[in-house]
């Protein structure tokens, strides 16, 4: 018998995961402006990052078990 | 949702398919109608971008055979390589030198949106396999 799990995380499921990380962005900016790099440069080249996640997977094969992580 | 994706979902969840099945036809499906190409190895038409960087590593560990299988979208290694634009001058300089100190003469300031869509239209014919010992690692994209 295989156990298999599939895990489908919907993108704005990822997004309210990673919504606590705003609490660091006053600190991110003032990083930004100490290492003279534009913040909204920064933020917008972030967000592309993470909207660029969508369609990873991720599955893990050990024995009869299998984890497949989704993001979608 | 759209239908299909929820089928093959819910065949996956009954058991009715395997996880790698279940990718095989998502990825059909998200290829279109017109393309049959399995994700075991590069296949690409004469026009067709890759669009996955596909990862696959098998490790006979000591508590049995592993097996991770990552798909990463095209779209990420592009935001990850724009991030590099962030560097600020003296870092991507220091980064310059060390790189050419360990026998690799890039500069990552020349790795701008026209030459990251070149090499990534070059991709297709990408193939890397890696064996040792127990482990295997392949890398392609498709």
């Amino acid at each position: 018998m295989r156990n298999q799990y599939f895990v489908g995380v919907p993108f704005g499921l990822l997004l309210f995961l990673l919504s606590p990380l705003v609490l660091l962005a006053p600190i991110a900016f003032i990083g930004c402006l100490v290492a003279r790099i534009d913040p909204f440069d920064a933020a917008r080249l972030l967000w592309r990052v993470v909207v660029a996640l969508r369609g990873t997977q991720v599955e893990v094969t050990q024995r009869n078990r299998s984890v497949l992580v989704h993001i979608s | 949702m759209n239908e299909n994706r929820r089928k093959i979902l819910e065949m996956l969840a009954t058991g009715k398919i395997t996880a790698e099945e279940a990718d095989r036809l998502l990825a059909a499906m998200e290829k279109g109608p017109g393309d049959t190409g399995a994700p075991s190895g590069p296949a690409f038409g004469p026009n067709r971008k890759p669009q996955f960087l596909r990862v696959l590593v098998e490790d006979e560990g000591r508590k049995g055979p592993v097996k991770v299988n990552v798909r990463v979208p095209m779209q990420l290694l592009r935001a990850g390589v724009r991030l590099a634009s962030l560097i600020p001058p003296e870092a991507r300089d220091r980064v310059n030198w060390q790189l050419r100190h360990e026998g690799v003469p890039f500069d990552l300031s020349q790795v701008t949106p026209d030459n990251l869509e070149e090499l990534v239209e070059h991709l297709d014919a990408f193939t890397l396999d890696i064996n040792e010992h127990n482990t295997k690692v392949r890398l392609f994209c498709e």
